[in-house]
């Protein structure tokens, strides 16, 4: 019985949906995190009867008889909208308003790309997100201080006194299909063959989004557009185990029928 | 003998089949373009059969499982916020995909239009097929954000890049599903330009009807069970003949 195990497909379909939206709910206070959405596509479909390639008159229908299996999840697709910002006040924290990504070095000197900028200096005045990943664009922040500012095109600028230095620009790096960028897990991408080659640019240039310091990106997490998810992919799934039950009611018909 | 058992049997397989299409349609309700299908029957009668009069009746009919058709309808839009997320209005009309190397057909229909940019650069389906413009040829948008308006002219700052194709079919029985959201084409299928208002930043639901699907899942398993009924109604008049018909009663 085909529509027992058809149904059970629907069923594992909108697990997974459930699954996704766990993830998301979870993260919606994740600054710098990006929500992600379950896509799903119908399975093959078997030809019960192959057409004649007549059409029935006044009908329409086409006299092949195909059965399909079912669904399946095709694709969990990072939704790479916009956050909001919230304020934090310090300059070593930067938003992107835009597209883009910082480049960060991971303890490996593998390099990865964020959009989460809680940025902070390290003992070496390196500038390191709380995973002590560093920024790869190699600015030091000298021990002495100074009044540190960081301008929409990532030109990061010490004022000490009357004398004001420039150490280096942060620059932005974006893909060519950013949902096909590698999850690594707290906030980190890593560049993929379905991502596309990195293209790097001057923050607030064409195609680049601009940074904006003291401000952090918030999760792009929509909670009741979540909720009402989550709502949905419940009910679907109540609905294919009413197939499981209806397929069942039958078969055990036909056990009575001697 | 046996005249109402046969026709009994048709009805118990046709409603095993249209179990198996309702689940399909079930399992695929959260499907992004998904048409759901019904199954068509024909009614046989008997050669010879009466057709007037009082036993101008559906004895002896049955019925044949000989088609099924695709509920075209339009589905409902999602807003998804995802530029590359695209979907269609209006029952005509279709995104059409480039066949994959080595697929023997001259291209794909889709309704679903969650779309992605690939490793080149060029708007293609998640299974990869690239989408094709209004003259079949592929559409590079490249890395940077595109707005894609009613018409379907995608554009880069303003600069147009192409038009992403709406097509159709004259007869969509030449249309066969094949998995993947995607109808196939068959090579010598003329595919023409249809009007459809493209929508960006939106998903196209799946059409099936929840209500629809579940009123039809009780109808099938009380048909199942008359349909038992009726086999077993025939057998015993069968077992009747069998055992009084030249019998004398004393």
């Amino acid at each position: 019985m085909r529509a027992l195990f058809t149904a059970a497909t629907g069923m594992k379909a909108q697990q997974l949906k459930v699954d996704n939206i766990a993830n998301n709910l979870a993260n919606v206070n994740t600054n710098g995190f990006k929500k992600s959405q379950a896509e799903f596509e119908d399975l093959y479909y078997q030809k019960v009867r192959t057409g004649t390639g007549q059409t029935q008159q006044g009908t329409g229908a086409a006299d092949q008889v195909e059965i399909g299996h079912g669904t399946r999840a095709s694709q969990v697709r990072r939704i790479f909208t916009q956050g909001s910002f919230q304020s934090t006040g310090n300059a070593t924290d930067m938003a992107i308003q835009g597209d883009g990504f910082f480049a960060v070095n991971d303890a490996d000197g593998n390099q990865l790309y964020t959009r989460t900028g809680n940025f902070t200096t390290d003992a070496s005045g390196n500038l390191v997100l709380p995973n002590g990943f560093a920024l790869a664009d190699g600015i030091v922040i000298p021990a002495e201080g100074g009044d540190l500012a960081i301008g929409d095109d990532g030109i990061v600028k010490l004022t000490s006194g009357e004398t004001t230095t420039e150490l280096g620009q942060i620059q932005l790096h974006t893909f060519t299909n950013p949902s096909g960028l590698e999850a690594v897990g707290a906030g980190m991408y890593r560049a993929s063959e379905a991502s596309g080659t990195v293209q790097t640019g001057i923050a607030g240039s064409e195609g680049y989004g601009s940074i904006g310091s003291g401000m952090l990106e918030m999760s792009n997490v929509e909670v009741a557009e979540e909720l009402i998810a989550m709502i949905q992919a419940q009910r679907a799934y109540e609905l294919t185990s009413k197939v499981i039950e209806a397929s069942d009611e039958m078969l055990q018909t036909t056990n009575q029928l001697k | 003998m046996g005249r109402d058992i046969y026709p009994a049997m048709s009805g118990g397989i046709r409603a095993m089949r249209q179990l198996e299409v309702v689940s399909n349609n079930l399992a695929n309700v959260n499907t992004a373009g998904f048409k759901a299908d019904r199954p068509s029957f024909t009614l046989h009668r008997p050669e010879g059969a009466p057709t007037t009069g009082a036993e101008g009746n559906l004895a002896g009919a049955y019925a044949t499982l000989d088609g099924q058709h695709t509920d075209w309808s339009q589905g409902t839009l999602r807003d998804t916020g995802a530029r590359t997320d695209l979907a269609l209005i209006g029952e005509s009309g279709f995104f059409r995909l480039e066949a994959g190397e080595g697929e023997a057909v001259d291209s794909f229909l889709t309704r679903d239009g969650a779309f992605v940019v690939d490793g080149e650069g060029y708007l293609s389906a998640r299974s990869g097929h690239r989408v094709l413009d209004d003259s079949g040829s592929a559409i590079q948008v490249g890395s940077a954000s595109f707005d894609v308006n009613a018409q379907g002219v995608v554009s880069v700052d303003g600069a147009a890049r192409g038009t992403v194709g709406v097509w159709d079919v004259a007869d969509r029985a030449d249309l066969a599903k094949v998995g993947g959201n995607r109808f196939s084409v068959q090579p010598g299928t003329e595919v023409t330009a249809a009007n459809a208002e493209v929508v960006q930043g939106s998903l196209e639901s799946s059409n099936v009807e929840p209500v629809r699907a579940l009123t039809e899942l009780i109808g099938l398993s009380r048909y199942y069970q008359a349909f038992q009924r009726n086999l077993q109604t025939s057998s015993e008049l069968d077992k009747a003949l069998a055992d009084r018909v030249g019998k004398v009663d004393q």
